[in-house]
């Protein structure tokens, strides 16, 4: 093989690799990004797939049943969503606060397989704190 | 006081580089009078930035609450470690500390590099600077560590308590280290490329830097890990964090250069690649601080944001990338085409190497940046999950173990060699039994694509340690006895790719094979986990300095033998309030059994206990990377064109 040809054999094969490699990155991120709702923007149509919603957990509504089960409401003063989570929560955990739970809508509750109380200084995710800002 | 002798610090150390600035540009001085004009007030700046800092580290010590940045994030009762540390604990202190060390990299370049003709060297010094000038403004104008307040408050709101932790004493600089040192990097390339007439010992230059960079960021971001395991309370070691994203793709460019630069002193080839390598590494260590200080990405890192501050740096690394774009543009050198493309030589991989390096920051980077793209475009606020970077990355992970060890094999100017076909047919040969005699002794239910995976890493380390074998074994005294100081450098680079495989082989299986229950426990209970057993044996309290901990006892055992107790807590901070979980790790060989506690009641707890097989190797492997890097820093080959075998 001359030099020609094995440069073009380097190239094409790089060439073939990037494509397969924005390929599999749309699919990959067309799969895996999960979208936010405050609890006024949801609809139930979205039975089933993953999303997190972010609000305040609603003063008065946590219970924590005997076995790891905990219950509470979010709200962002036009909407609540109930939500349910089984696991332990977090330190920053607390009624009137803001949370972001990820997870999935079956039959109108919500079950969360993750619950952030993220800190920065005012206690409140980012997208909660703007959700709320425009209601 | 303070802050009137910091203000006066920082503007002295700005004035001082101005004229550093002046002194290196005005044509009118000559040489040798110029050349100590600039050092003198590079020396200065260095100075005055260094008294600036200790004199913040004074405020904190002595809790001037005068000084706004000591009253948020400090107080009184404040162990004396965290508030010396607690100086790089909020962005103000940070961005001193950024400062610091890159005045400290200009100090070095002034002071150590003195082998290098005076015409760059001085290019290099202004470029610093420059770079230095524009951190001073953004500090003066957006981020004044300095800022004053009357009447002074009582007491300080003091340090956000996850940060009260010993990783903040070695994290934050280790990180800061690699990322400024690759400013140097930046300076020393801009300058290369402003000089018309090149020596070939460049690299040289450039390579201590971008070696001992990668050694820093290496280590910073394994400590990261570490303290994220444990402080976070969920046994995660990588979230795939913006953050964590904006440190991993300047360590990924870094890696590229190192490659590249070896190349370049072997063969002379891709000269401008190299160059532009080591621009994008600073570039993105820009990019990462941009991302992190604007707060336009969410994360657990972020320090109180402001959307100036971002806007700031936003300016800053918009002329900087510019600039150094610009002129290696105008320095492109045209790549002779006369060598032989082999296509079975070591450069070819390195080549390789870097191509599938790229790839990977790109997918990265995308993946980070596409929900700001998406909510500027749609308003839709999304997250990308780690799940994607997983599959992206997987299998450009998976191409790089295949060929990283196969590289090293390989002559820098022939095609195959016979020795290289006869090991690395040893290496397949012993890799293939191995993970046959490992399914068979510990035999986990493994899928195709873990098994794949965990097999690339033992084939990373096997071919590592057979090419380290001597040459020829009838000679083997002789060959182990020059197994010294000439062939440390090689030592250090398998280690490094032999670590790589180990770092990869405890990521893999402690994701894969890891075991995890959240569950409620009474006293005496005992739970079972993979072949330990755990009970819990009621709770207690213990008075820290500025906490109390609410202890609970468990006890570790496994074959009805006592192993260890452990103890994780729940830690009240007195004056905030806040509340953190600490961990309790215990270690069992290679692998961990890791303990938090939610819910603490008179009756009963909740308790989450996981079983993380082989998650030390991850650790172990990061510090092994960065030590066989520093075997090849300190005793790398000084002479252009003859790179170690």
């Amino acid at each position: 093989m001359t030099n020609k040809v094995k440069r073009l054999y380097f190239y094409t094969t790089a060439t073939l690799l990037s494509a397969l490699a924005i390929a599999l990155v749309l699919i990959a991120l067309d799969e895996n990004i999960i979208y936010f709702y405050s609890p006024s923007e949801i609809n139930q149509s979205k039975d089933g797939t993953l999303l997190r919603v972010g609000g305040l957990v609603k003063d008065g509504s946590l219970k924590i049943d005997s076995n790891l089960g905990t219950k509470f409401i979010i709200e962002d003063n036009v909407a609540e969503v109930s939500i349910i989570y089984n696991g332990i929560l977090p330190d920053l955990f607390r009624e009137g606060q803001g949370i972001v739970a990820e997870g999935k809508f079956i039959d109108n509750l919500f079950i969360a397989n993750e619950i952030v109380a993220k800190h920065d200084e005012n206690y409140m995710p980012k997208e909660v704190y703007e959700s709320l800002k425009n209601k | 006081m303070i802050a009137f002798t910091g203000n006066i610090l920082l503007l002295f150390a700005l004035l001082s580089s101005i004229a550093t600035l002046l002194f290196a540009k005005i044509p009118a001085i000559d040489g040798h009078k110029k050349y100590k004009f600039v050092c003198l007030f590079g020396i200065f700046q260095f100075l005055f930035i260094l008294f600036s800092y200790f004199l913040l580290t004074y405020g904190f010590i002595i809790s001037d609450f005068s000084l706004v940045t000591v009253w948020q994030n400090s107080e009184i009762q404040k162990p004396l470690i965290y508030k010396i540390t607690g100086v790089w604990g909020n962005h103000e202190g940070s961005m001193l500390l950024w400062l610091l060390i890159l005045s400290v990299c200009l100090f070095f370049i002034i002071n150590f590099d003195k082998k290098i003709p005076k015409s760059v060297q001085l290019n290099t010094i202004a470029i610093q600077t420059s770079i230095i000038f524009a951190f001073l403004l953004f500090i003066l104008f957006t981020s004044n560590p300095f800022a004053l307040q009357l009447p002074i408050p009582i007491d300080g709101v003091g340090l956000n308590t996850l940060l009260q932790d010993p990783g903040l004493i070695i994290h934050p600089p280790l990180l800061y280290i690699g990322y400024v040192g690759y400013s140097v990097v930046f300076s020393y390339s801009v300058a290369i490329m402003l000089e018309n007439k090149l020596t070939e010992n460049w690299a040289r230059w450039i390579e201590k830097w971008a070696y001992i960079s990668w050694i820093a960021l290496t280590l910073g971001i394994c400590i990261g890990s570490w303290w994220a395991y444990y402080e976070l309370g969920w046994g995660g070691w990588w979230f795939w964090d913006p953050v964590e994203n904006a440190s991993l793709l300047p360590w990924i460019t870094g890696t590229a250069l190192l490659h590249s630069l070896l190349n370049y002193k072997s063969t002379g080839q891709h000269r401008d690649w190299t160059l532009l390598l080591s621009i994008l590494t600073f570039s993105l260590s820009l990019i990462g601080t941009f991302l992190v200080r604007s707060g336009i990405l969410t994360s657990v890192h972020s320090f109180a944001s402001d959307p100036q501050r971002g806007l700031w740096i936003l300016i800053i690394l918009s002329l900087f990338i510019f600039f150094s774009l610009f002129i290696f543009l105008r320095n492109l050198q045209k790549e002779s085409e006369k060598k032989d493309f082999f296509f079975l030589r070591r450069g070819t991989f390195i080549l390789i190497n870097n191509y599938l390096l790229m790839v990977s920051v790109v997918v990265i980077f995308f993946g980070m940046m596409y929900p700001l793209l998406l909510e500027a475009i749609t308003g839709d606020r999304i997250t990308v999950g780690p799940k994607y970077f997983n599959i992206v990355i997987a299998p450009l992970v998976i191409l790089i173990a295949i060929l990283m060890p196969i590289g090293p094999n390989l002559s820098w100017k022939d095609n195959w060699t016979q020795l290289a076909v006869k090991r690395l047919m040893i290496s397949f040969v012993l890799t293939i039994f191995l993970i046959i005699a490992m399914q068979i002794v510990i035999y986990e239910n493994a899928d195709a694509f873990h098994l794949l995976l965990i097999s690339l890493a033992i084939w990373i380390f096997i071919v590592s340690i057979v090419d380290l074998l001597p040459r020829d074994l009838s000679n083997f005294r002789i060959e182990f006895s020059e197994l010294k100081r000439k062939n440390l450098p090689i030592i250090g680079s398998r280690i490094t790719h032999m670590a790589f495989g180990i770092m990869i082989f405890g990521i893999i299986y402690a994701s894969a094979y890891s075991e995890n229950k959240d569950i409620k426990m009474n006293l005496g209970d005992i739970i079972q986990i993979d072949r330990f057993e755990l009970q819990y044996d009621g709770f207690g309290t213990h008075i820290g300095e500025n906490y109390d901990d609410l202890k609970i006892n468990f006890t570790l055992l496994k074959d009805d033998k006592k192993i260890a107790n452990m103890t994780p807590a729940k830690r009240f901070f007195r004056k905030s309030g806040d509340i953190t979980t600490e961990a309790s790790i215990q270690k069992y060989y290679f692998d961990h059994v890791y303990v938090t506690v939610g819910e603490v009641q008179e009756k009963f707890i909740y308790a989450s206990v996981s079983y993380k097989p082989f998650v030390r190797f991850i650790w172990l492997g990061g510090f092994l990377m960065a030590f066989g890097v520093l075997l090849k820093t300190l005793f790398r080959s000084k002479i252009f064109g003859t790179t170690n075998v």
